[in-house]
């Protein structure tokens, strides 16, 4: 190891290499930027970033070994290590979750449809370079053990993606970047304090001391109660759930739509992996004060998103409230996560699911929108009549994704909505808790709902009859889409393996 | 030794402070300084509890929430230019054309 053993002592160097690629990319990005003139190297630079620690984290999933022949050299990548006297510790769940970041970060850089236009296109390199930064931000968060490090990468996301939103040189841009801003502060400051409420209750940061110290008393306490809320008004803004959701709309179809459909998967995943760190391995002694109040926001974030969405007649503002849905429906899993008889495994590993299949749509969908936006089209449903014609491909993959969030049978979404309504059911009934069976068949009937929501838009592309004449889309946008689509239509058909990864990563999560 | 009640009023009082700033402010720089007494305002609870299981622990989040706080002002103020120099103001009733 040599001299850096001496200035890092506690650092597991081999377990951190796809956070140290994204670093080395992220923070050479500008410079690059300085010699690359019409700005093509610069996505190629970005895509090796981000693919590099796509593979790496992947290969450490998956335990690829490598030997070369004649040496006698073995190589295995792992997920194990921990770091910084247990603040960072790498295991199957934080790869899992790098798995899922790095990819949405990679299809979101492949989906910049039309950066090199006007002013914008010397911000390239400074985009590419918060991209990954916040990318970097989510891996930490996934693999914090600890308070400072979970807090520290939801700032990094935060603060790079309020650059991001506000990337645009217009008033919008400036509006967008100025309201995700403002409220993401204001949460920020609640998330610090309830840390800071906690520490002084707890005696520790650590999130499994934490855990110890906290231990059951089974009775409702109202002084817990005060930072339990305050730190989930602080990572409920970054999943948008209901009360904290007032910003994604505005910032939704403000910002570039690459960075939108970011902000809805990964973003929205990193949120989650948060509360599920610290509500269900470091709080389930308090669970009888913050379980009925998650379940609250579930409720409320299901019927809100799709109440809402069914008014929008602007695609983006629809989408972003089909997210709020969306976060809604993956709450349910805090929920039920701390009363199933398993330990829970069986509801988060259906929330984990539906996590990376919701990553999938929505990153899908919100870059659908974005290459039809470059296409010189608008985004209100209206002058998106005719558009299964105009551009077959992106039409279909927009169908697939629609249905997929409606949960529509041989798709995805399907799939992930059944494990996840079906572990609320089984929790329900195994620990007789009324409430978690009313909790799922308002889930289902908010399902039901959202069919309308997305057969409305369809009905629009490909019934009804608008301007002629195919649109230009660019070769990069509909290559991410089609991944998107592949992945939405594979895991439909063969959940199998992608299921067994979320039960595993949920049960490394738990600690079982 | 200053008992923890005392602290714990200050910091509190001073969250009270900067929520009624979020809240009743429209100019985003106020709101901006709000969010600093909110962060202080958590510093303060580091530091007391802290002090009082003579830990260190809570000194060293005290130094990151610092850190952490310069570097929001310092992205809070380049959107806030960004926005002047869009809208001419930085009163956040003003930002209108995204409205639901």
């Amino acid at each position: 190891m040599g001299w850096f053993d001496w200035l890092l002592p506690d650092l597991a160097w081999q377990s951190l290499t796809p956070e140290l690629v994204i670093l080395l990319f992220a923070v050479l990005a500008p410079l690059v930027a300085l010699w690359d003139a019409d700005r093509r190297g610069m996505r190629q630079f970005t895509l090796i970033g981000m693919g590099g620690a796509f593979l790496l984290s992947l290969g450490s999933l998956l335990e690829w070994h490598f030997s070369i022949p004649g040496t006698g050299y073995n190589f295995t990548l792992e997920y194990q290590g921990s770091s910084l006297n247990g603040a960072f510790v790498v295991t199957y769940a934080s790869q899992f979750f790098k798995v899922l970041f790095t990819a949405v970060g990679f299809l979101a850089v492949l989906g910049v449809g039309r950066p090199l236009k006007g002013r914008a296109e010397e911000d390239f390199g400074e985009f590419c370079s918060l991209l990954l930064f916040a990318t970097l931000g989510m891996m930490i968060v996934s693999s914090a053990q600890e308070l400072l490090t979970l807090l520290l990468g939801v700032e990094m996301t935060s603060m790079s993606s309020y650059l991001l939103a506000g990337m645009r040189r217009d008033r919008v841009g400036a509006e967008a970047g100025l309201k995700y801003f403002t409220i993401g502060a204001i949460s920020s400051g609640l998330l610090v304090f309830g840390i800071s409420l906690l520490y002084g209750m707890a005696g520790t940061t650590h999130i499994p001391d934490l855990a110890r110290a906290l231990t059951a008393h089974g009775s409702f306490d109202a002084i817990s109660l005060v930072p339990i809320v305050m730190i989930l008004a602080g990572l409920g803004f970054k999943i948008s759930s209901v009360p904290f959701h007032a910003w994604a709309p505005d910032v939704y179809s403000g910002a570039p739509t690459p960075v939108a459909g970011m902000l809805a998967s990964g973003s929205k995943a990193m949120g989650f992996v948060a509360l599920f760190n610290v509500f269900l391995v470091g709080l389930p002694g308090l669970k009888t004060n913050w379980q009925l109040l998650v379940a609250l926001l579930a409720a409320v974030s299901m019927v809100v998103g799709n109440l809402v969405a069914l008014q929008q007649t602007n695609l983006r503002r629809m989408l972003a409230f089909s997210s709020i849905a969306q976060a809604g429906y993956v709450l349910i899993a805090l929920a039920v996560g701390t009363s199933a008889q398993d330990g829970g495994v069986y509801a988060v590993g259906g929330g984990l699911f539906h996590l990376v299949v919701n990553a999938a749509m929505k990153l899908g969908a919100f870059l659908v929108v974005g290459a039809v936006l470059s296409a010189g089209v608008g985004d209100d449903l209206g002058s998106w009549k005719g558009l299964g014609r105009r551009a077959p491909i992106l039409g279909f993959a927009m169908t697939l994704f629609l249905l997929s969030m409606a949960g529509f049978p041989p798709l995805a979404g399907f799939a992930s909505k059944f494990v996840l309504f079906s572990g609320a059911v089984d929790a329900a009934t195994t620990q007789n808790l009324g409430w978690l069976l009313g909790l799922a068949i308002l889930a289902i009937l908010n399902s039901a709902l959202s069919l309308y929501v997305y057969l409305r838009v369809l009905r629009t592309m490909y019934v009804e009859e608008g301007e002629e004449g195919r649109l230009v889309i660019p070769p990069s946008v509909t290559t991410a889409v089609i991944v998107c689509a592949a992945f939405v239509l594979a895991v439909g058909f063969w959940p199998q393996p992608v299921l067994d990864a979320s039960f595993r990563a949920a049960r490394s999560l738990l600690g079982l | 030794m200053i008992p923890i009640a005392w602290t714990l009023t200050l910091s509190s009082t001073l969250l009270a402070v900067g929520i009624f700033g979020l809240l009743a402010q429209r100019s985003a720089l106020r709101i901006l300084v709000s969010v600093e007494l909110v962060l202080n305002a958590a510093n303060i609870n580091f530091v007391a509890f802290a002090n009082i299981r003579g830990q260190s622990q809570g000194l060293v989040f005290t130094l990151f929430v610092i850190a952490l706080a310069a570097a929001e002002a310092a992205v809070g103020l380049a959107i806030l230019l960004h926005a002047y120099r869009h809208v001419r103001s930085v009163d956040v009733n003003k930002m209108t054309l995204l409205r639901w």
